[in-house]
Formats: C-alpha cells, structure tokens, sequence
C-alpha cells in the first residue's frame, strides 16, 4: 500500500557526503530533518513510506501555513 | 615505506602530513580514478552543454576547467589530501541572452554529478525576490530564497540591483549582508552565481566590501555573432521541429543584422523572439490559406517561409496584421 520512495543516498566519497534524489520535498536540505518527518535509513538509502505526509509536515514546519494562535 | 611498514593503499583517508619525506613512496600508489573517464555523468553534462549552446568557446572551456579542477579535487579529498571544501561561488557577466542562465542550471548539475551539491537544482531570484518594501520585510524574503536554494545553486540576475547605494533607506544592504554571511557559512551547501552587465558588477564588487573576495570564479559570456545567431536560430527551429527555408534563413539573417545594432538586443533571446513571431505568423499565414481553399500538407506544417520572418509589422507594435508585409 504504502510506496518506499528513495530520497536520497549516503556516499562518502562525495565531497558533500549525501546526495538527494529529487524526490524530497522542495526546501528539504537537511537528511536528518527528513528523519525527524518520519523517513529512514536502508544502509545508505534515506527512504521514506508515505511521501505526502513526510511533505506535509515539512509545509508545516517551512512555515507555509499559518501557525495556530491557541 | 609507510607508517608500520605498510605498503599504503590508493583508497586509504589517512596521508602522512609530512609529504616532502615519503612521496616517492606514494608514487608507486595507484589511484582508481574511474570518474575521469569517458562516458561518465559529468561527461554526459558538459556534452549536453556543448549540443545546447552554440559557440561560447571560452566558457565550456572555463567549465571543463572547473570540473577537472573538482574531479581531481575529490579523489585528493579520498587520500585525505583535501579537506576543506572549496570556494564555488561565481560570476557570470556579458549581455542578456548570452546564456548565462542556461549555463548556471548545467552547473547545477555538474556540481551535483561531482558531489559538491546535494541536489543541483537552479533557484533564480533578482532584487524583487529578495528586497522587501517595509522595515522587517526584507530578512524573512531573503531568507527564504536561501532556503529554497540550499543545496543547489542560486543565481542572482543582474545582482547589482539588490543594493541601491544612492538610497541610504534601501532594505537592499540587509539582503547583501545576508547573502554574504550565508556565502561563508554555508559555502558548502549552496552555490551564489552573481550574474550582470560586466561593468555594474565590477562597481557592484567595489561597493560591497568582501563581495568580491568570495567570488572564486569569473565567468565572462560574449555576444554572438551573425553567424552564431544563426546557428542558435536553426538549433531553435529544429528543436520545435520546425524548418526555415531558404528564403526564410536570408530573412532571418537580414533581420538580425539589422536587429543587432539597434537598442535593446538581446543576443539568443533576440532570435527566440524573433523564431516566435515566424511561428506566429506561419499559423495565421496557414490558417488563412486554409480557409480560402487551399490543400494542407505535412511540410507546411513545419516549413517557415521568408514571408514569415520579415515580419516589420509585428517588430514595431505588436500583430498589427496577419500578413506583416
């Protein structure tokens, strides 16, 4: 049911040591903030199960919404 | 020989600090380097670049330049050889339409095939984007451009707008100290390409103190020629999957030449506009032949006849006419 969505990949021969796949939500930079929104490591894939709530938390978090005063 | 007797290894991170003493030990270390070979990805790129960009010899060359200078920078950095991460940010001057924002989205890429960006996408931002009109307005907007951007490359067109010296209430001096602080901070995450007129960027750099001096890379894009011109008008046509005839490649010819020396000309933009108009009048030009009975065929569809791009009417205000004879 739910789609295993690769957003990136740990190389550490790279210089920057992880590149995205293009998947991630637009604005995500930090692989351990797509943590933080629910998605995991598989050896040195940054893999996420339900992509629309992994960016849907990070909307939030972006401040694209308006917060609630209560 | 190596610490502890050990022949050392191509792949090893560690490097005795002190090269002067062993290096012809490391001679005999071979190094796999199969990303300088052909048919790689950065390969791939930078062919695509050359197939895209008519002529601008001087820049593929300044690029192939930048990504040896990378490739061979990150197999140092597999030795242990490198460690800090270099200076990208760029300078990119010459006229509209030279291909500078072409360019700056394949260095995006480039970068992000060598492993320098984590993800290589292209953010285009000018003063409005990041220049606010009321005090506190001018932060959050710059802030989030750089956040949009991070990771990949941000390109700044004609830059030297963002900062208005004669305006000492200009908001543009907060987003300059923003972007330089981010320029130093986050060199490692974001690539600033500082784009412009060659001369309002040179004052720019001495407006700004400690602009210039993040700058590590100058990239300088020279008109086109006639000629090239007309080699960016037949890339455009056969990518649109269209086809000039002969007459319509003197008419092309003849109206950029002339095109070129008056106000306003904007090099590969111009011709694009100018391939624009040709389609816009071929269709009306089709369109009304149809209707007067004409048979349609195949090679209409794609041929644009001189008549098409002379196209006066159309240069001056708008479709004033069909035909713009």
């Amino acid at each position: 049911m739910s789609e295993r969505v690769v957003l990136g990949w740990r190389d550490d021969d790279l210089p920057v040591g992880f590149r995205w796949s293009g998947r991630e939500p637009v604005g995500l930079y930090e692989p351990a903030l797509a943590e933080f929104l629910g998605a995991v490591w598989e050896g040195r894939e940054l893999v996420a199960y339900d992509l629309p709530a992994l960016a849907h938390a990070f909307e939030h978090l972006a401040d694209v919404y308006v917060s609630d005063p209560d | 020989m190596a610490a502890g007797g050990e022949r050392p290894s191509g792949g090893a991170r560690s490097f005795p600090p002190d090269l002067a003493d062993s290096a012809g030990l490391w001679e005999e270390v071979v190094v796999e380097a199969p990303e300088l070979l052909e048919g790689g990805p950065v390969e791939e790129v930078l062919g695509r670049l050359d197939r895209e960009l008519v002529a601008l010899h001087e820049v593929k060359r300044r690029l192939r330049e930048l990504a040896a200078l990378l490739l061979v920078g990150r197999l140092r950095r597999r030795l242990g050889l490198e460690t800090a991460s270099p200076t990208l940010h760029m300078c990119f001057t010459g006229n509209p339409g030279t291909g500078k924002t072409t360019v700056a989205m394949r260095m995006g890429e480039l970068l992000y095939e060598l492993g320098y960006v984590r993800k290589g996408h292209l953010v285009v931002a000018s003063r409005e984007d990041l220049v606010g009109q009321y005090v506190g307005h001018t932060a959050p907007r710059t802030r989030e451009v750089l956040r949009r951007a991070m990771g990949g490359v941000l390109f700044i067109d004609e830059a030297y707008n963002i900062y208005r010296l004669d305006n000492e209430r200009d908001y543009g001096q907060e987003a300059v100290e923003l972007l330089l602080q981010t320029m130093e901070s986050e060199r490692g995450n974001l690539v600033v390409i500082l784009a412009g007129y060659r001369d309002r960027m040179e004052r720019f750099f001495s407006d700004v103190p400690g602009l210039g001096s993040r700058i590590a890379h100058h990239v300088d894009f020279p008109d086109y020629s006639l000629g090239e011109l007309m080699a960016i008008a037949r890339l455009m046509t056969r990518e649109h999957r269209y086809r000039l005839s002969e007459e319509a490649e003197a008419a092309l010819r003849e109206h950029l030449r002339r095109r070129m020396r008056r106000p306003g000309f904007a090099n590969g933009r111009s011709v694009r506009n100018a391939l624009d108009r040709a389609r816009m009048r071929q269709a009306v030009r089709i369109y009304e032949a149809v209707r007067r009975g004409r048979r349609l065929t195949a090679g209409d569809l794609f041929t644009i006849a001189g008549e098409d791009v002379e196209g006066r009417g159309l240069e001056r205000g708008g479709a004033r006419g069909g035909r713009g004879r």
